[in-house]
């Protein structure tokens, strides 16, 4: 071993020492500034005597999220039945956008008459804000989960398709000389090269498209349902329960969080060898 | 099944014949350049051949055609009597990287060649059992299960040699294999790679840069001239087998070698 492996050798363990002490120091500072944050929200409630139509306090918004948490899974009143609700009918449309999303990215990026074909309308599709497009799908799919599904495999759809494209054309050029070298069949270097060497990219893909699945069945459920977290923010808003549409948005910020922690822990598994997995 | 030993390809035939082989790339801006130019080049089953030259050279674009991974539009090119007309079986490359797939282990990467383009299942079993020799071979048998990442550069660089090798193929064609290796690391895999030739009996044909590497393994040293690649001087290295890191550079030839080598190069660059 040379001095400076020696050296590197003895730096390793503090430095990790050092990141994990960091690591709750992060920790402690985020809970105090969210405690400031609080704080200063109560202070300018009280101070302005601002009514709780308008800006509640987060006592009232804690009561309200408790009065909704705290009751039975069946209960009409909680959010457990609007929220499952919502999450089935993004999921439902998660996973057609996802699938969709992948298959014709791949198709775009492995023929390049279909991407001559389609990306003109990808492009176009693209720079509209999808959002505007919801009014349309209540029309077409009506006030029932068809919209809701809809609109959040529509959304989902763009930045997996977007990804997949981009990671496919990004193969390492000599892996496809490889595959070539050995003969491989064009499926067979679609399978074993094309697809895990665009798997991050799809991850990053699939990780915007669950957050924006959940977006688009709220906003579809805005326009009119039967059921869903959309509509319980509704009804509190009709009438003046600030507090609970408060709440109804720390459940919805909540479940964003879990999703997204969930897409990463899988994009782990999966895509082990990857820097982005890894870490 | 391959045919080993055949009469005609050992009879004075050689494996590999170029004749008049040339390149013309079209650059971006539509350019034509000529990339290799006129070579002609017999190699007889067995050699292990180096070919050096200044870089772009067009030594990577003559392994690209023997390889059958470019067309070869201009001249004739043949192995074992047949023209070359795409990746065959009986030729395994190794890259300037290792190129290994990062999502598979190594012995999964090293299996590669039996499972695509067509192999037979039947064989698969036969291959494998090829492949765990040459693992051992190779000194890698013990990290099959590991992942490419999990392994250094030389360790890396022995699977893609494994991997050539998996299809028991007649040649192999080496594009500067050792270039990304510090210099212990190559000296190293120069003694292994040419223990693997030895026991196997492979044609070798391998690109470098390096004049101590090409004059330490080959019997044969193309030097080329730069672009257009034309072949500037064929050099039969007549140095003793087995060579050893100790007694070859050593040998009187050696240096003799060394310095005309270099003086061709100084010369063609």
């Amino acid at each position: 071993m040379s001095a400076l492996e020696k050296t590197v050798a003895a730096q390793v363990e503090p430095v990790l020492c050092v990141n994990h002490r960091r690591g709750w120091r992060r920790v402690g500072l985020n809970l105090a500034m969210f405690a400031a944050l609080l704080l200063l929200w109560f202070v300018v409630v009280k101070t302005f005597k601002v009514p709780s139509y308008i800006l509640p306090t987060p006592a009232e918004v804690f009561n309200a999220l408790w009065a909704g948490l705290a009751v039975s899974p069946a209960d009409k009143t909680g959010f457990y039945m609007p929220m499952w609700g919502t999450m089935s009918n993004a999921a439902a449309g998660f996973a057609i956008g996802a699938i969709a999303g992948v298959l014709i990215g791949s198709m775009m990026a492995e023929f390049r008459a279909i991407e001559t074909l389609v990306m003109p309308y990808v492009f176009a599709l693209q720079s509209l804000p999808k959002v505007a497009i919801a009014p349309l799908i209540v029309i077409w799919f009506g006030f029932g989960d068809g919209s809701k599904v809809a609109m959040s495999a529509l959304l989902t759809f763009f930045p997996v398709l977007v990804n997949t494209f981009t990671g496919m054309r990004a193969t390492e050029p000599e892996r496809i000389d490889l595959m070539r070298a050995m003969s491989a069949s064009r499926m067979e270097t679609y399978f074993l090269v094309k697809l895990p060497s665009a798997a991050p990219f799809i991850f990053a893909g699939l990780d915007m498209g669950v957050v924006y699945a959940l977006l688009g069945a709220i906003v579809a459920e805005f326009l009119g349902a039967q059921r869903g977290m959309g509509v319980a923010i509704a009804q509190m808003q009709s009438v003046s329960d600030v507090a609970g549409v408060f709440a109804a948005l720390v459940v919805l910020g909540a479940a964003g969080i879990l999703l997204h922690m969930m897409m990463t822990a899988f994009e782990r598994s999966v895509v082990h060898w990857s820097d982005r997995g890894r870490k | 099944m391959r045919v080993t030993g055949a009469a005609p390809v050992g009879a004075g035939v050689p494996l590999i014949r170029a004749r008049g082989v040339g390149r013309i790339y079209s650059t971006v801006s539509g350019e034509p350049v000529c990339a290799l130019d006129g070579v002609d080049l017999d190699i007889r089953q067995g050699e292990f051949v180096c070919v050096l030259g200044p870089s772009g050279c067009g030594k990577s674009t003559f392994l690209r055609l023997l390889a059958g991974l470019d067309p070869c539009d201009i001249g004739e090119l043949s192995l074992a009597g047949n023209p070359v007309r795409g990746p065959s079986s009986e030729v395994g490359v190794v890259f300037q990287s290792a190129n290994l797939l990062p999502w598979f282990n190594i012995f999964r990467n090293v299996t590669l060649p039996l499972r695509v383009g067509g192999a037979e299942a039947a064989a698969l079993a036969a291959g494998e059992a090829r492949v765990r020799s040459l693992l051992a071979t190779a000194g890698i048998a013990d990290v099959e299960n590991k992942y490419p990442y999990e392994l250094s550069g030389g360790m890396q660089q022995r699977a893609a040699i494994v991997r050539a090798l998996a299809r028991d193929p007649k040649v192999l064609l080496m594009d500067e294999p050792f270039g990304a290796l510090d210099a212990m690391t190559r000296d190293r895999l120069n003694v292994e790679l040419l223990r693997i030739w030895q026991a196997s009996g492979k044609t070798v044909l391998l690109i470098t840069h390096s004049i101590s590497e090409s004059v330490f393994l080959a019997d044969r040293i193309i030097v080329m001239s730069g672009r257009p690649g034309r072949v500037l001087r064929d050099i039969a290295v007549t140095l003793p087998r087995p060579r050893t890191l100790e007694d070859t550079p050593a040998h009187p030839d050696y240096p003799r070698l060394m310095t005309e080598i270099r003086g061709l190069l100084q010369e063609a660059a």
